[in-house]
C-alpha cells in the first residue's frame, strides 16, 4: 500500500520531540522560579535600602530644623535680652501699644509662630 | 476515568504539580505536533512547546475546568506559536537568500528518508491550514475530531483541508490520493 497515506504516516510517525524532553521543561521551570526568586528578593532588598536612604534624610533634616529652631530662638531671646531696657521704655511710652487688644496681640503672635515652626514640623522623619 | 478527567481531579484537589506530572507525557506530542505544524521548525517547535508546558505550569492551579483541559492546553499552544511566528516574521525577511535556503533545506529536519523528500517538499509547499491538518493527522494517526479539537476548527471544515490536501499531494506526486480516513 503505497498511497499518499501510507507515505504520510511513515513519514510523520516519529514526528516527536527529542529524548529528555520532560527532563528539559522541569529544568527549565526551575530556572524560572530561581530568576523570578532573585528577582523578587532583589526588589525587596532595593525598596528596603531606599527607605534607610529616606528615613536618614529625613533625620538629618529633622536635627537641622532643630537647631536652625533652636538657634533662632536663642538669637531672639538674646536680642530681648540685649535690648530690654529699650524695649520696655518704649512699650510704656507708646501709646499704641496700650491701646491694642490683649487677645489680638495673642492671636497674631500665635498665628506667626505657628507658620514659622510648620515647615519644620511637616518634614519630622516617619515612625 | 479518562487521562484528562484524572488530570482534572487532581488540579482540583489542589495538587496541581502531581496534575503536571501526569500532564506532560500525556500532551507531550499532541503540543510539540501542533507548535510544529504552525513553526515548520523542529528546534523551534520543541523550544516552544517547553515553553508551552512552563505556561501550563505557572497556570494549572487557575485551570477553573469551563473549558476542556485539551481544549485549553491547545488554545495555549496556538497562541504561543502565533506569537512566535510573529516574532519570527519581524526579525527576518523571507527574501533573505540564507532563509531561503534554511527554509529549502528544512525536509532533512525531519529526518525523512531520501525517497520520501519530494512528499516533504510537497506538504511544505500546501497553504497553512491545509499542512497543519496533514501534520497533525498523520504524526499521531489522529481521528479528524482530535485533529479539528488541536486545530481549533470544525469537523467537516478539517476534513476538507484534508481532502484538498491529498488531491493536491497526489497531483504533485502523480500518486494514489485515496485515505483510510478514521473518526
Amino acid at each position: 500500500m503505497n498511497t499518499i497515506d501510507a507515505r504520510l504516516r511513515r513519514m510523520l510517525a516519529g514526528l516527536d520531540v527529542r529524548e529528555g524532553f520532560e527532563t528539559r521543561v522541569m529544568q527549565r521551570i526551575a530556572a524560572r522560579v530561581a530568576h523570578a526568586g532573585a528577582s523578587g528578593a532583589d526588589l525587596k532588598a532595593q525598596f528596603e535600602r531606599r527607605r534607610e536612604l529616606v528615613r536618614r534624610r529625613l533625620r538629618r533634616e529633622s536635627w537641622s530644623n532643630g537647631i536652625t529652631i533652636v538657634g533662632i530662638g536663642a538669637a531672639a531671646g538674646a536680642l530681648v535680652s540685649r535690648y530690654s531696657a529699650e524695649i520696655v521704655q518704649w512699650a510704656t511710652a507708646s501709646d499704641s501699644v496700650a491701646t491694642l487688644d490683649p487677645l489680638l496681640v495673642i492671636g497674631v503672635t500665635l498665628a506667626v509662630l505657628a507658620a514659622a515652626v510648620w515647615p519644620f514640623v511637616r518634614k519630622a522623619p516617619p515612625s | 476515568m479518562s487521562a484528562d478527567d484524572a488530570i482534572v481531579q487532581l488540579i482540583q484537589a489542589g495538587r496541581a504539580e502531581e496534575a503536571f506530572e501526569r500532564l506532560v507525557p500525556a500532551y507531550r506530542r499532541r503540543v510539540f505536533g501542533l507548535a510544529y505544524s504552525l513553526l515548520r521548525d523542529r528546534g523551534a517547535a520543541e523550544d516552544l512547546a517547553q515553553e508551552v508546558f512552563v505556561k501550563l505550569w505557572q497556570a494549572l492551579p487557575r485551570y477553573d475546568g469551563r473549558a476542556q483541559l485539551s481544549t485549553w492546553i491547545y488554545a495555549i499552544t496556538r497562541n504561543a506559536a502565533i506569537s512566535a511566528l510573529r516574532g519570527r516574521r519581524r526579525s527576518i525577511s523571507m527574501s533573505d537568500p540564507a532563509v531561503l535556503d534554511e527554509v529549502e533545506g528544512r525536509g532533512a529536519t525531519t529526518d525523512a528518508e531520501p525517497e520520501d523528500a519530494a512528499i516533504w517538499r510537497q506538504v511544505e509547499a500546501l497553504p497553512e491550514k491545509q499542512r497543519q491538518a496533514v501534520i497533525l493527522y498523520y504524526q499521531d494517526e489522529r481521528t479528524v475530531d482530535e485533529v479539528a479539537a488541536l486545530m481549533g476548527l470544525p469537523v467537516n471544515t478539517v476534513k476538507t483541508h484534508l481532502h484538498r490536501a491529498r488531491a493536491s499531494l497526489a497531483a504533485a506526486l502523480g500518486a494514489d490520493g485515496g485515505s483510510d480516513e478514521h473518526h
